[in-house]
């Protein structure tokens, strides 16, 4: 086991090195000038002069693979450099807006998960019931509606109508509600879907019909041979929405004002905080990797037939 | 007076069942009767779509019919659960692979038939390591393949899996749907002269469910010929492949004549059941 995953965290390293080298490459290209930029948000009368000491003080005028592996040692040692905006480390940023992202992402997962499992394992084993046929309407509509359509639906509805919650969240526990509920409807709907159907496939499989015919309650064949053999495909796809949810809560955040990562880098896109982007993108990426790695690893783990488990 | 081998074991009367789709009604079942005595093999045989399986999944209680009456050992059980009909019989797929829980070994799965629900005295039935290696034996397969997973094992010993499981499990009666269809000449050889040898020797009855008439004749002791979900012609199994009284019957056998002259696969006879071979093990 520990050999496996000593051989996937290495595989990882030539694609976060990719991954490190084109945001570096594509924010290089990206047009205005940093330095400009970072004069411009700190409020300095800019003259050409000022820029052209800026861009060295900055390094800039130093060629690009130079700066890009500067960047990257620094980055391997936690340093990410510092915004333009506020001149605060970019690291220090990102980990704050990381957090509160993840308690955005990890609290509608586990809403969407609470909620789809026992509804997709009813949907299954009453298939084409009323209660399947409502609840697979019901899915394909939050599966179809983007959820920053549905965030204001639920701002008109429960902020300005109802008034139960704040317009803008801030960083409030009542603030968390709507953004949760805005990322976890359509990923509920599509649990369901892709739940349901796994689910099915598992039911019409010879040796459900047999252990059913071998009369084992039919609560056991559902949570013991059933729902176990369709756990690593579920994780798999819970696995993968993670990251669909941090890259979801981008507008999310944006909408409720709530001081994520997604609003961050969207205030940083905005203002051409270039260091900010890059470490997001980095940190994303990562991100993105050792979710499938963890993923891919329960899902090994899971299985008793694979020799690493042993 | 009649004796115990004078009742069935298991009894099928009228059994009728209808499908319903949007624009039709399809008849499964069409007065279905079934009478399976001690000791006996009965073959069921018919082309897809005649019922075949479905005939069996309602004696397995998987389905309910919409009319009829099931009897084991002269017990009404129409309507019962499957855990009744499972401590009496059970039943062996075409997929062997498919038949067992891919996530289990074969111990687990085989363990499982037996003592994976209370039997009718109300108490789980204990292990029977005994019964189990002799059973193992009889299969030419050791008690290593216990620890295996189904992905392991051709599709043959797979098979011989299954019929280990399902005699293991304490059923005497086997309901076998398309059991030898997907398997290989010599195994579906060595597949039959097992069953052969476990009716001897635990004086197991079977329904032998097949499409394949010449896989049935070796095998049955009586056959019964479907046809849209009607039986079309019942009788001992030598007297009905030697003498069809019905058109379908003989259709069949035609069929059956035609695949056997092109590939050569029916022209075997039992002595030439291959023997059990090392190569076989993979």
């Amino acid at each position: 086991m520990k050999k496996y995953v000593i051989k996937r965290l290495i595989s990882l390293i030539p694609l976060l090195l990719i991954l490190s080298f084109f945001s570096f490459l594509l924010l290089d290209m990206a047009p205005g000038d940093p330095a400009e930029k970072k004069l411009a948000a700190q409020g300095v009368a800019v003259t050409k002069e000022v820029i052209e000491a800026e861009r060295i003080r900055m390094g800039l005028d130093r060629p690009f693979l130079t700066r890009y592996f500067a960047w990257l040692f620094g980055a391997l040692r936690g340093d990410l450099g510092v915004s333009y905006k506020d001149g605060f480390p970019v690291m220090g940023k990102l980990m704050d807006g990381l957090g509160k992202t993840c308690q955005l992402a990890v609290s509608s997962l586990v809403l969407s998960l609470l909620v789809s499992i026992p509804v997709s394992v009813i949907c299954a084993v009453r298939q084409d019931s009323l209660f399947d046929n409502v609840f697979r309407i019901l899915s394909f509509a939050g599966n179809s509606v983007p959820n920053f359509l549905i965030s204001v639906l639920l701002m008109f509805v429960f902020c300005i109508r109802m008034k139960i919650f704040p317009v803008i969240a801030g960083d409030s526990f009542s603030g968390l509600f709507l953004p949760v509920i805005s990322l976890a409807i359509p990923m509920t709907g599509r649990f369901i879907r892709q739940f349901r159907a796994e689910i099915i496939s598992q039911l019409e499989q010879d040796f459900v019909t047999g252990i059913r015919a071998r009369g084992v309650r039919e609560t056991v064949v559902l949570f013991r041979n059933v729902l176990y053999n369709a756990l690593g495909h579920m994780i798999t796809i819970a696995g993968l929405s993670i990251g669909t949810l941090m890259g979801g809560s981008v507008v999310i955040e944006t909408i409720f004002r709530w001081s994520g990562i997604g609003k961050l880098v969207m205030d940083s896109i905005t203002a051409r905080d270039y260091p900010v982007v890059q470490g997001f993108v980095l940190i994303m990426g990562v991100m993105y990797l050792v979710i499938g790695l963890v993923t891919d690893l329960i899902f090994v783990t899971l299985d008793p037939r694979t020799e690493i488990t042993s | 007076m009649s004796s115990t081998n004078d009742v069935p074991v298991l009894e099928a009367r009228d059994l009728v069942r209808t499908f319903h789709s949007k624009d039709r009604e399809i008849r499964a079942l069409d007065h279905v009767s079934v009478r399976l005595m001690p000791g006996k093999i009965m073959g069921v045989v018919g082309e897809s779509g005649s019922g075949k399986s479905t005939l069996i999944r309602h004696i397995a209680c998987l389905e309910k019919p919409d009319e009829g009456q099931l009897f084991c050992c002269g017990q009404e059980y129409t309507g019962r659960n499957a855990a009744f009909a499972g401590r009496h019989m059970q039943m062996i797929f075409q997929d062997a692979y498919g038949s067992f829980d891919p996530k289990m070994c074969f111990a687990k799965s085989i363990r499982e038939g037996r003592n994976g629900r209370k039997g009718s005295d109300g108490k789980k039935a204990e292990d029977d390591p005994a019964l189990l290696r002799n059973l193992l034996e009889k299969v030419h397969l050791d008690e290593s393949f216990l620890k295996r997973y189904p992905g392991s094992l051709s599709g043959g010993q797979c098979q011989r899996m299954s019929i280990v499981r399902a005699v293991y499990s304490g059923a005497r009666i086997l309901l076998c749907d398309e059991a030898t269809s997907a398997l290989d000449v010599a195994s579906q050889a060595q597949v039959i002269e097992l069953l052969k040898e476990l009716k001897e020797e635990y004086a197991i009855s079977m329904i032998f469910v097949s499409h394949d008439l010449g896989v049935v004749s070796q095998l049955c002791d009586e056959v019964m010929v479907m046809k849209n979900g009607r039986v079309v012609e019942h009788g001992d199994c030598l007297e009905v492949i030697s003498h069809p009284k019905e058109a379908y019957t003989r259709e069949l056998l035609d069929a059956v004549m035609e695949v056997g002259d092109e590939t050569g696969i029916h022209e075997h006879s039992h002595s030439d059941t291959p023997e059990w071979k090392e190569t076989d093990l993979v």
